[in-house]
This record gives C-alpha cells, sequence and structure tokens, in this order.
C-alpha cells in the first residue's frame, strides 16, 4: 500500500500551525463572498500532500455482509447408558462491497503552478468486489455413561466432517468517464477482474474417555486423527492424543475434609498433543502469475510465482506438559498455580528467502519453539457485607521461549521485513520472535562512531538483535464493588519484557512532526558521546578519539532525513505499559420496582468506558504499543497505516422479558 | 442391543462416507496455473528486462545525462554518492525475479527439444546477470535460483561468471544454429524482441560476446583470451547486429500495458502527466556536452534529446539551486525521442551500441575491420534514430557531415584519442536507454568524465557529494541479503562502493 493512501500520513504531513478542522468544506471553489476556499484541492496550500478531508470523503468503501447461520442437532437415547448425537452447523456469509473514489480535475492553474506536484488529476476508480463463503460441520457421536459404586465412566467416540468454500470475484475500473457514477461500465481502459475460488475439507475421528473415583479422582484421555484436503496424501492424516489426571486432595484426604483454613485443594497434571494444519489451500504448488501488463490483447504472458511451495508440507504439532495445583482457603480467597513447557514442530510459516533462489519467499515447515512458564491467579473477598462486596483478583504469568532449531539449519528466518531498517525473525537460540534493526556503528565503549568529515553518524552493516517483541510478564488486575443494584468494576493490565518498533517513527521524523526532530532546533550539532577513528598509516584503525567539535554538516533535513530515519534504532522502545482497559459501572433496578410494569423481569442500565489510561514509559513517545502490522507471527511492529488508540465511552441498557 | 448395533452402523457409514474416495482429493489449484509452457513464460521475461529503468535511470543521474529538477526533493543517495545497502534494491531484487523465468524458459526447453527457445532464454541469462554483475562485482551464479534447494547461494567470483557468460553465449549461437523442426519449434509471437528469427539472435549473442570481452580491455593478461574469442566471433561468421534490439509486447493505451518508460517518467493511459515527469530534467553536463558539440538547432540534441526551448537549463545532480520543472531542459516532454508514443519500443540494445562496440574492438586491435568505418557507422544509427522525429530525411547526410567536419569531438580522423571519441559518442547515442552502459564504460575507461572541470569554472559533479569527485564504483549489497543469506554476503566484505571497485574497472 502507498503511504500516500493513508490519512493519518497526510495529517502530519500538514503543519501544526494550519487548523485542519476548518478546511472540512473542500467541494466549493470559491466561499459564499467570493473569496477562493483553500480547502478545495485546487487551492490547498501543500504543494506535496493534498487536503486529508478530501482523501477521507474521495476514498469510500461500501460493504454489506450477509450472514446465515444454522444449527441442528439430533438425539437419540439408545440404550439408559448410550446416546447418539448428530450435530450440522453452517455458516454462510455473504459480502457486497464497492471501493469508489470520484475523479477530479485538477484546474490548469494547479496543474500548470510550478513545483506543484499534488496537482495531478484523479482519474476515478471503482472496484465491485461480491464473495461468498460457505462452513458446513458435522459432527456424530456416540455417549456411553455408567457409574457404578466408587467408579464412574463417560466415553465418547465419534466423527466431524467440516468444509469451507469461498468464491470471490472482483471488477475493477481505473478510470472513470461521467464523474460520480461508480459503475465499472463507466471507465476508460481495460477492466481489471479478478476470481478466486477455495474448497477444503477435513475428516476427524475422535475417541474420548473420563474415568472417575469417588469423585476425586478422574483420569481423562482423548485421542484424535485428522485427514486434512490441504496437505498432500502422504502427509494429510495425522494423530494426537492427550491425557490428564486431577485429583481433589479436600475430598479424598480425610484430615482436610473438613479443615475450615484450607477449605480446597486440588492438583492436576496432563500432557497434551495438539496437531494443526496452518495453510491455505493450493499452497502445495508453486503457480505461475499473469506476467506484468499480460495480456496484450492475444499475446499471453506468465511468470513463475515468488513463492515457493513445498509440496512436502506437514501439519504443525505443540506437544505441552502442565503442572497445576489449586487452594482454597477460608471459603473466601482462592490460589491457582501453574506450570508448563511446550513444544512446537513443523510451524508452517511464509519466510523471506534471497531473491537470488529465484524466488522472494517460500512457505516452509520450520524447525522447533520452546515454550515454557507459570501462571499464578489470586482471587478474594476483600469485604462482604450484606449490601456491599468488593472482590479483587489479581494474576501474573510468565512467558519463556526460546528457537531451538530452524529450517535447513539457517540461523534466522525473516517473518517479516517490516521496512528497510526492521525485520521481525525468528532467530536460532534466542527468543521468538526478535526484532532486528540497522543501527549505528560503535566502537568497543558503544560510543556512536561518525565521520570526520561530515559529522554524521556511520551507519553499522548488517542488523542488530534488540531483543523480543512478545512481552514476558503479563499483570492482570481486576476488581470490582458492588453495593446494593449498583456494581463497579475495572480491569488493568501491565505488559512487559519486550521491544517495539515503531516503523510510525520514520513518518514523524520525515515529515518533522517527531518531537526528537527539534531537539537542537535544527541547528547543526555535535552528534552527543561519540567519536572518530583513529587510523594508522595502512588505513587500519588503531583508537577512537572523543568528537567534540565535529558538527553535523546540515541540523535540518541533512541529518534528521537522511542520518536519524534511516537508522532503525532510533524507532525502538520498550513495549511496557500499564493500561486501565475497562472501567464498568452498572445500575440493575430492584426487582420491586419492575413487579408493577408486568412486562419486564429484570432491567439494567450500564456505563462502560474502554481503554481509558495508558501509561508507556518515557522513551515510548510514539504510540500504543499493542498496535501491529500483522495479526500473524510477526508481532512487534507498527507502521502509518494503524489507527491511533482510541478511548471509547458507552452505555448499555439491558432488558428483560 | 440391536439399537447399539445400529447406531454402529450408522457412525460406519458417516464415517464411509467422509472416506470415500475422492472427497479430500480437492487440492487442485482451480485459480492460478500449476504449469506452464516455456513460452508462455518468454515474452513475460523480455518484456520485463527491456522495460527495466531503475538501473539505466541510476546510470543517467551518475553520469550527467538526466538530474533531479528543483520541483523534487529526494534522491539523496544519488545527490551525496553514497548509496546505502537499500538503494535500489529492485535492481537485485528485480532481476533475479526476471532471471528465474529465463532460467524456467532454459530448462523447460531443454526437455522439449526446444534448441532455439533454450538458445534464447541463456543470451537472456547472460544479458541480466552481466548487469547484476557490472553493479555488485560478485553475486549468486552456479547456485543461484534454485529455491529452497539451496536456500543460501554462494557468491561466484565476477571474473569467472563473465568467463562464463562466453561459455553459455557458445552454447546459445550452437543452439540457435540448429535448424528448425517438429520438435525444435522456433517461438514466434512469444518472441517478442525477434519473432523467431534465429539468425538475428546470433548476431545479438555476437554483440553480446564483444560486449562482455571487451570489459577486459584494461587486463593485459586476458588480450589472448579477448583475441581469440574475437576470432570465434569472426570464424562464426554471421556477425554483429545491425539493428536496434528492441522489445514490444503490443503496448496498449491501459494502465499497466503502457511502454514501460512512458509510464512511469511521462503519461498515465488517461494522457495525464504522472506525478514523477516533474522530478526530472537533462543533466547540465550532458546539455553542455551537446550544445558545445553539435550546432545549436541541429543535429540530435534539441528536438531530438530535449526541447528545442533554448532558454530552459539543464542541471546539475545536486545542484542547490536546481531550478523548478517548468525552467528545466527535459527528455519527457511530446515527440522528443523517449517520448514518442504510448507504444514505442522498449530497447535491449540499440544498433549504435554495436558499432561503437565493434569500433572499440577494431580500434583496439581485436577486430580487422576499420574502426572508423564502424565508428562513422555508429554515429549514422544514432543519428537516424534520434533525429528530431518527423519524418526528415537527412539524417544519414547530416551524419555524414558531421563525422567528416574536422573537429575533433566528431570526426574520427582528427580526434586526438580515438577510444574517448568511441565511447563519448556511445555515451550520446546511448542517452537514457544505454545510461547504464555508459555508466559501465566510464568505470572501464573514464570517459567521458562528467566530473571534470567545464572552461567555466561551472561543476558537474554533485556539489552535495560527501566523497568529491568519486561517482560510486559498485552498488553495496540489498539489505535483503543481508537478512537472508547474511553469512554469504558479509563474507564478500563489501563497504565502501567508492574504493572497493570491480574487478575490470579502470
Amino acid at each position: 500500500m502507498d503511504r500516500d493512501q493513508s490519512f493519518y500520513w497526510l495529517v502530519i504531513n500538514s503543519a501544526a500551525n494550519i487548523p485542519l478542522n476548518s478546511y472540512r468544506n473542500w467541494k466549493p471553489l470559491k466561499n459564499a463572498d467570493g473569496s477562493l476556499n483553500y480547502a478545495n484541492p485546487n487551492n490547498y496550500y501543500n504543494d506535496y500532500y493534498n487536503n486529508p478531508w478530501f482523501y477521507l470523503d474521495n476514498n469510500r468503501l461500501d460493504r454489506t455482509d450477509d450472514f446465515l447461520t444454522a444449527n441442528a442437532e439430533l438425539n437419540y437415547k439408545v440404550a439408559p447408558w448410550l446416546n447418539a448425537t448428530y450435530r450440522i452447523a453452517t455458516t454462510n456469509q455473504s459480502t457486497f462491497s464497492k471501493a469508489y473514489s470520484d475523479k477530479f480535475d485538477y484546474s490548469s492553474w494547479a496543474t500548470d503552478s510550478v513545483g506543484r506536484s499534488v496537482a495531478k488529476d484523479y482519474a476515478g476508480y471503482v472496484r465491485d468486489v461480491s464473495s461468498n463463503s460457505t462452513r458446513i460441520s458435522q459432527d456424530l457421536f456416540l455417549t456411553a455413561k455408567k457409574k457404578w459404586t466408587n467408579f464412574s465412566v463417560l466415553g465418547i467416540v465419534g466423527m466431524n466432517l467440516f468444509d469451507n468454500s469461498t468464491k470471490y470475484s472482483s471488477v475493477a475500473a481505473t478510470g472513470l468517464v461521467i464523474p460520480g457514477l461508480f459503475n465499472v461500465n463507466n471507465r476508460i481502459g481495460e477492466a481489471v477482474v479478478d476470481e478466486e475460488n477455495t474448497k477444503t475439507r477435513r475428516v476427524g475421528v475422535f475417541g474420548d474417555v473420563t474415568i472417575g473415583f469417588k469423585d476425586y479422582l478422574f483420569l481423562h484421555a482423548s485421542g484424535r486423527n485428522d485427514w486434512d484436503s490441504r496437505l498432500a496424501k502422504e502427509n494429510n492424516s495425522f494423530f494426537y492424543p492427550s491425557v490428564d489426571l486431577s485429583f481433589v486432595l479436600s475430598d479424598a484426604i480425610g484430615a482436610l475434609k473438613d479443615n475450615k483454613t484450607l477449605t480446597y485443594a486440588k492438583l492436576t497434571a496432563a500432557a497434551t498433543k495438539v496437531g494443526n494444519v496452518n495453510l491455505g489451500a493450493y499452497n502445495l504448488e508453486t503457480v505461475f502469475n499473469g506476467g506484468a501488463g499480460f495480456p496484450y490483447g492475444d499475446l499471453a504472458g506468465f511468470s513463475v510465482g515468488n513463492t515457493q511451495y513445498d509440496p512436502k508440507l506437514k501439519p504443525e504439532f505443540t506437544t505441552s506438559y502442565e503442572f497445576g495445583i489449586e487452594l482454597g482457603f477460608l471459603e473466601r480467597l482462592n490460589l491457582e498455580l501453574a506450570y508448563y513447557t511446550q513444544k512446537t514442530t513443523d510451524q508452517t510459516v511464509n519466510i523471506a528467502i534471497s531473491n537470488s533462489t529465484g524466488f522472494t519467499g517460500a512457505v516452509i515447515n520450520t524447525g522447533q519453539v520452546d515454550n515454557s512458564g507459570f501462571e499464578a491467579t489470586l482471587r478474594g473477598t476483600v469485604l462482604k457485607t450484606e449490601n456491599f462486596r468488593w472482590d479483587v483478583s489479581m494474576n501474573y504469568a510468565y512467558r519463556d521461549n526460546k528457537v531451538a532449531s530452524l529450517y535447513q539449519g539457517l540461523d534466522e528466518i525473516a517473518l517479516s521485513n517490516v521496512d528497510a531498517d526492521g525485520t521481525i525473525a525468528a532467530i536460532a537460540g534466542e527468543q521468538y520472535p526478535a526484532l532486528k534493526v540497522s543501527s549505528y556503528k560503535r566502537d568497543p565503549q558503544g560510543r556512536v562512531i561518525v565521520d570526520p568529515v561530515t559529522g554524521y553518524p556511520i551507519e553499522a552493516t548488517g542488523f542488530t538483535n534488540v531483543g523480543q517483541t512478545n512481552p514476558k510478564h503479563l499483570v492482570g488486575i481486576q476488581t470490582s464493588f458492588s453495593y446494593k443494584g449498583f456494581s463497579l468494576s475495572a480491569l488493568a493490565e501491565y505488559r512487559a519484557g519486550n521491544v517495539i518498533y515503531h516503523a510510525t517513527g520514520h513518518n514523524l521524523v520525515f515529515t518533522g512532526v517527531a518531537e526528537v526532530t527539534a531537539m537542537y532546533n535544527r541547528e547543526r550539532f555535535v552528534f552527543p558521546n561519540s567519536v572518530t577513528e583513529v587510523t594508522d598509516t595502512n588505513g587500519n584503525v588503531i583508537d577512537y578519539q572523543p568528537n567534540t567539535n565535529i558538527a553535523v554538516q546540515d541540523g535540518g533535513l541533512g541529518f534528521w532525513d537522511d542520518h536519524f530515519d534511516g537508522v532503525g534504532e532510533n524507532f525502538v522502545t520498550s513495549g511496557a505499559f500499564w493500561k486501565l482497559r475497562e472501567v464498568n459501572l452498572t445500575y440493575t433496578l430492584p426487582e420491586s420496582f419492575l413487579e408493577k410494569s408486568k412486562i419486564f423481569k429484570g432491567a439494567s442500565v450500564s456505563f462502560i468506558g474502554r481503554n481509558l489510561l495508558m501509561l508507556l514509559p518515557k522513551a515510548n513517545k510514539y504510540t500504543d504499543p499493542e498496535l501491529s502490522t500483522t495479526t500473524g507471527n510477526a508481532q512487534g511492529a507498527n507502521n502509518i497505516f494503524n489507527t491511533p488508540p482510541t478511548r471509547m465511552y458507552g452505555f448499555n441498557v439491558t432488558l428483560n422479558f | 442391543m440391536k439399537k447399539v448395533i445400529y447406531s454402529i452402523l450408522a457412525l460406519s457409514l458417516f464415517f464411509t462416507w467422509g472416506c470415500k474416495k475422492g472427497y479430500l482429493d480437492i487440492n487442485q489449484n482451480p485459480n492460478q496455473p500449476t504449469s506452464a509452457q516455456p513460452e508462455q513464460i518468454l515474452p513475460t521475461a523480455l518484456n520485463n528486462t527491456a522495460g527495466r529503468w531503475t538501473h539505466r535511470e541510476m546510470g543517467a543521474f551518475w553520469m550527467g545525462q538526466w538530474a533531479p529538477s528543483g520541483s523534487v526533493s529526494g534522491f539523496t543517495a544519488e545527490k551525496t554518492y553514497n548509496p546505502a545497502s537499500n538503494y535500489r534494491t529492485a535492481i537485485w531484487s528485480g532481476i533475479y525475479d526476471n532471471l528465474k523465468d529465463y532460467d524456467f524458459v532454459e530448462k523447460e526447453a531443454e526437455k522439449s527439444g526446444k534448441d532455439a527457445l533454450r538458445g534464447i532464454a541463456k543470451i537472456m541469462k547472460v544479458y541480466n546477470y552481466q548487469i547484476l554483475v557490472d553493479t555488485y562485482g560478485n553475486v549468486p551464479y552456479t547456485e543461484a535460483l534454485q529455491g529452497t534447494d539451496v536456500i543460501r547461494p554462494t557468491y561466484d567470483k565476477a571474473e569467472d561468471i563473465y568467463d562464463d557468460f562466453i561459455v553459455q553465449l557458445d552454447t546459445a549461437i550452437a543452439l540457435l544454429k540448429k535448424p528448425e523442426s517438429s520438435i525444435n519449434v522456433f517461438p514466434r509471437s512469444s518472441d517478442i524482441v525477434f519473432g523467431g528469427d534465429a539468425t538475428k539472435w546470433v548476431k545479438f549473442a555476437n554483440t553480446m560476446k564483444i560486449k562482455v570481452l571487451l570489459r577486459h580491455a584494461n587486463n593485459s593478461a586476458k588480450a589472448a583470451y579477448i583475441q581469440t574469442n574475437v576470432d570465434n566471433i569472426v570464424a562464426e561468421g554471421s556477425g554483429f547486429i545491425t539493428e536496434n534490439v528492441l522489445s514490444n509486447p503490443g503496448y496498449l493505451q491501459s494502465d499497466g500495458k503502457l511502454n514501460q518508460f512512458w509510464a512511469t517518467y511521462f503519461k498515465d493511459a488517461a494522457g495525464t502527466n504522472v506525478t514523477a515527469v516533474s522530478f526530472y530534467a537533462v543533466g547540465a553536463y550532458f546539455k553542455t556536452m551537446l550544445d558545445g558539440r553539435e550546432t545549436i538547432g541541429e543535429y540530435r540534441g534539441r528536438g531530438g534529446f530535449y526541447s528545442a526551448t533554448a532558454s530552459l537549463e539543464g542541471v546539475t545532480l545536486g545542484q542547490l539551486d536546481a531550478p523548478l520543472y517548468a525552467n528545466c531542459s527535459k527528455f519527457n516532454e511530446e515527440g522528443l525521442f523517449l517520448c514518442q508514443s504510448f507504444n514505442q519500443d522498449s530497447y535491449l540494445m540499440s544498433a549504435a551500441e554495436s558499432f561503437f562496440l565493434q569500433a572499440e574492438a577494431a580500434e583496439r586491435g581485436y577486430l580487422a575491420d576499420d574502426a572508423q568505418m564502424l565508428y562513422n557507422k555508429g554515429v549514422e544509427a544514432s543519428f537516424v534514430e534520434n533525429y528530431i522525429p518527423g519524418g526528415y530525411t537527412g539524417a544519414a547526410s547530416d551524419a555524414a557531415a558531421y563525422v567528416s567536419n574536422g573537429e575533433e569531438v566528431s570526426d574520427y580522423a582528427d580526434a586526438p584519442d580515438k577510444i574517448e571519441l568511441i565511447i563519448t559518442q556511445k555515451y550520446i547515442a546511448g542517452f537514457g536507454h544505454g545510461a547504464f552502459e555508459a555508466w559501465c564504460d566510464y568505470r572501464r575507461t573514464g570517459f567521458p568524465n562528467p566530473t571534470a572541470l567545464d572552461g567555466t569554472g561551472d561543476i558537474f559533479y554533485s556539489p552535495q557529494s560527501i566523497f568529491g569527485k568519486s561517482i560510486p564504483a559498485r552498488l553495496l549489497y540489498p539489505s535483503t541479503e543481508e537478512q537472508t543469506n547474511s553469512a554469504n554476503a558479509l563474507a564478500e566484505g563489501i563497504t565502501n562502493v567508492h574504493t572497493q571497485k570491480l574487478f575490470w574497472a579502470k
């Protein structure tokens, strides 16, 4: 996506003293009093970037989604202890959308103005898309239940069929004839058309058994085999079992049974394996794409696709072992502790590979990632009277992980090249995912080396790993008060132990709105804590000399745009934050009040505020560390296309009849 | 019990349905082809090669043919002579992407016995690899283009790759000289360069050979090698290409289907100027040189290469008070040589370049032909194609007059340094489409030198250069290589684009 198509980008390219809100009405060329309307693109003050309001009004997307969901379940009691169940669930989604922008012809005054590069006529655009997807899931299973004096058995055996199909077609025109008529027939040039269909299926057979002894010891085991259409025949069948045991001590051990202090105690242990196919349809064979510009009339042309697919792809598996303990005290306080280790193998990822392989990316099964961590949750009731109650719940989770091995013994895999100065990668032996950025060249003491002539810092070759992007520490605090019909609850969260790459920062620096660019009043300055190289007669570096007097050649665009903007480390900050995620005040009307109405059985009204407060480390002058360029694996970077974080207020009225 | 049996039966029936043959066998791609004929790939590959401009634009900037106008900021890497590892990485990525297509054509053509097609693919691989080597030096070659089979291709020595070019071109020539048959079907419509004319491809291959060989001209140890291979070209007998090597897929007046130069530097399908139009101006060095050599208003400069208005200025790369676009001398204006129509042909090589290559080989004694005659033909070819468009027929006679006017800068007989004359006229003839070759010639011969001072005290190298008069001698490997093939890329130890020259450089 072109950054010139980002609303945010246009906003930050407007000087700070421009009252943007007064540029809302851009349509008329002249105001009522006959003066020029400076909001009109012909008259807008900026030679390079358009009025953001014009952009907003002239780039629209209308979209309609229709959902149809249906479920049916048939139960049949075969015998007192045996039940047969058939379920079918289907979801159908139809989407129609139309993206359009109107044509806009600049006046010849604007187009002929020297240096006014923004004054380029908009040819108009319309793209009409219709798509449909249908998912059908069917289950048939038998449930057997039997109880003896001390033992109980619950057994399930069954099968699942899953069917997913999608259809997508679009037609687009890249130039319109009649303004305001957004129909592909109203076009100049050739229409751009596209069609895509997919179909995937999965068959699963499963068994599940739970054996209970005296209501305090439970052994549970399950197994499932899946067959998936997205994999080749040799690899499309895979089995994954699990087993777990739970033991309620407080019921089993006589001495604990009537303990007033320790009211509940449970131990759990589990070993689980889960298989998954993380792949779209038709991702086993490299395709040929239509060549750029082709077909030219009757001359067809194709090009070898840029992503190499592996026909031998396998499902990915996660095997985990977990131990847990749950304790209850005085009927008021509850503590849960859990520890786990987890091993994920053959993750299916799309990696960037060297262009010299003839491809830019490959979809592969990569090596192994090891995770481990523990979680603690403490829940309690602080105060409890007839009318008043105060509950608090706190949890803490520690997550650690390491890339144990990678595909073909690679040292690292680029999961996403965020931009020219930053990459999210999986690095063997390191935490995952890791952020790698371009950085300054430094001497052994960590001082930045500058060019002795220009005073500009020198950029190091290669990228530096600056840490992991997933938070290591997660804390959650929830509290709620209730008094008669009122209840007030709040949820706060803290996350830390990770770094974030603010690719947005490049844009802020380029446009000059970044605070840092005004640090030296755009004057020449000596790069702080810098050195120059001292060389011998052969040109070898033998020492470093503190730089006290070589100022950067240009303290304006020359430094900030050319020598600061291109260094990724300048845009890395801690990803830590405290957030007040939600506050909710609810009033529930008393039943006595409602009884009179005879219509309502219950009524409540709530006021909700979300994302109310965000505390960030001082260094993070950019944005919410949770913003991300992707929903995939490559977390930890934002860019100009992220909508800035929003605070939300709302209210809810609930009526029960 | 009966009911239990029935329900188990029902479950097994359901199971059988799920496992019925073909239920899961639905993974055939209905959207894109997963196999293709080499003839379907060739047009895309040729169109891509001929329409690639990023390396030519770079050459045009550094060689003073073009410069950014005062209407645009940026182009900092060019203005400071300081290309970093993220500079024009499309040269690397675009060419390897393109090479993969030729590689597919070559391998598929070999499987099906289509010798001519295979020969064409080989020639075009050399054509593209040479741009890569001339830009980056050592690059992945023998281990390249194999996908995940060789996920970290090692870098081959540039000189070894150059030697293999000759081997590949010889093989290509042998393949193209095989007779057409029901198996060795010549590509016709899919060959958007020569329409399947094998002889022209052989001539082009011979010209490519001499271009490759002349890069070694500074290396006296290679003299015998050059001579042997030039003798082989002569012995082969087909000769050199004498026409422009042009590509045209049948450009259409529709976005994405226009001639690539036209669409990048001039107009969109609706006939509106593209934004980038105002970014470019004619280089002050080129304009000054041509205005000095060719009588104003005549010959190739005004009206051919750039607009005829005499008051418009040429711009020096990085010029601090560069004039706004409107006041610049332009090359992207209606009717000029580079902007004739949306469906104009794209260049792979000009006839003039072929003649100048031959002239240089003759001047250096490798070819027995008359160097002056070849030089004159080169100038004539340039006049004919670059002359003020509009059906003027006097180009050949004007060229004849020009090369015999007794001036050092045009008349072979009077030129003190024949190589300088040949290379400089090649530089002029290749305005724009030959700008990358001009950068190579400068690095190899030092001619023409856009960093030299003009008599008036003007400078033609960038005043913003942080490396003085040193035009970059190469590019750094792209940052993507540091990320995906780091051990091999870093092992090359390329950190200085000014001092770490290519093996054939002067």
